[in-house]
């Protein structure tokens, strides 16, 4: 082929096929537990929690102890016991649970930041 | 000529490049195999865990181990036997052992049973362990390699 500009045909092609093959070359994406661990304590706390109907003062003692320097935020009907969580680029698990304390209808929730 | 220059260039690329992608490839396969072998195991003590602090089962008490409130004829979830847990013992699941249980407080660990082997893992569950009194307690499940 004659070859009038700074590349060929085919080593255009080539170019092309080499771009394709890294653009579709696969992430390598890691499963990790650490989620499911999380929601896995959270449950665990809100069960407890809810179980024997703990007050504020014993639901962060117990959440001290068991997440172990893990970042945690408590709040009960949407009223915080704890510094908010610093959000921005990390990942948080948030679960809730309901539970009836002397007639009243409570939201407890807890949140993990991994 | 059959080829042209260009033509043996783009040539030469294209393999050098597919042979990149293949070592590319052969690594990532390597890593994912790594990973989910460990994912395998933390999924397994994950359920492990979960079954023994869900269920109940008096004759295989890893299986389950929570307590059966006789007046309300049901069980409780996360509240623990104390009978029935102090009855598990070393398990063979085949690739992962069962290898130890312990109960973490403030200040101590204390094992009901304990024979770590290769490449272990602990998944702890907040409980309630019911005896005469009942206590909050942090329960460690030991999961080992074969």
């Amino acid at each position: 082929m004659k070859n009038n500009g700074f590349f060929s045909l085919e080593a255009l092609l080539a170019f092309s096929i080499i771009v394709l093959l890294i653009a579709v070359t696969p992430i390598n994406e890691n499963f990790s537990g650490k989620d499911l661990f999380a929601q896995q304590k959270e449950n665990d706390l809100l069960i407890v929690w809810a179980r024997n109907n703990s007050g504020k003062e014993e639901m962060l003692k117990d959440a001290e102890l068991f997440l172990k320097g893990s970042k945690f935020e408590i709040t009960i009907n949407n009223e915080k016991y704890l510094p908010e969580l610093n959000k921005e680029g990390k990942d948080v698990i948030s679960r809730g649970i309901k539970r009836s304390n002397k007639g009243k209808i409570e939201t407890i929730r807890i949140s993990i930041q991994n | 000529m059959i080829f042209s220059l260009d033509a043996m260039i783009a040539t030469a690329i294209l393999l050098l490049s597919l042979m990149l992608i293949f070592l590319s490839f052969n690594s990532f396969a390597q890593n994912q195999i790594q990973n989910t072998k460990e994912s395998d195991k933390e999924l397994f003590a994950l359920a492990l865990s979960e079954a023994i602090v869900k269920n109940r089962n008096e004759k295989e008490p890893w299986k389950g181990a929570i307590y059966f409130d006789s007046e309300k004829q049901r069980t409780e979830q996360n509240v623990i036997d104390a009978v029935l847990l102090s009855k598990i013992s070393e398990t063979d699941f085949g690739d992962y052992l069962l290898s130890g249980i312990y109960e973490r407080s403030s200040n101590e660990i204390q094992y009901f049973f304990n024979k770590q082997k290769n490449n272990c893992l602990v998944v702890e569950r907040f409980v309630v362990v019911k005896e005469i009194l009942e206590r909050k307690t942090i329960l460690g499940v030991v999961v080992c390699e074969e």
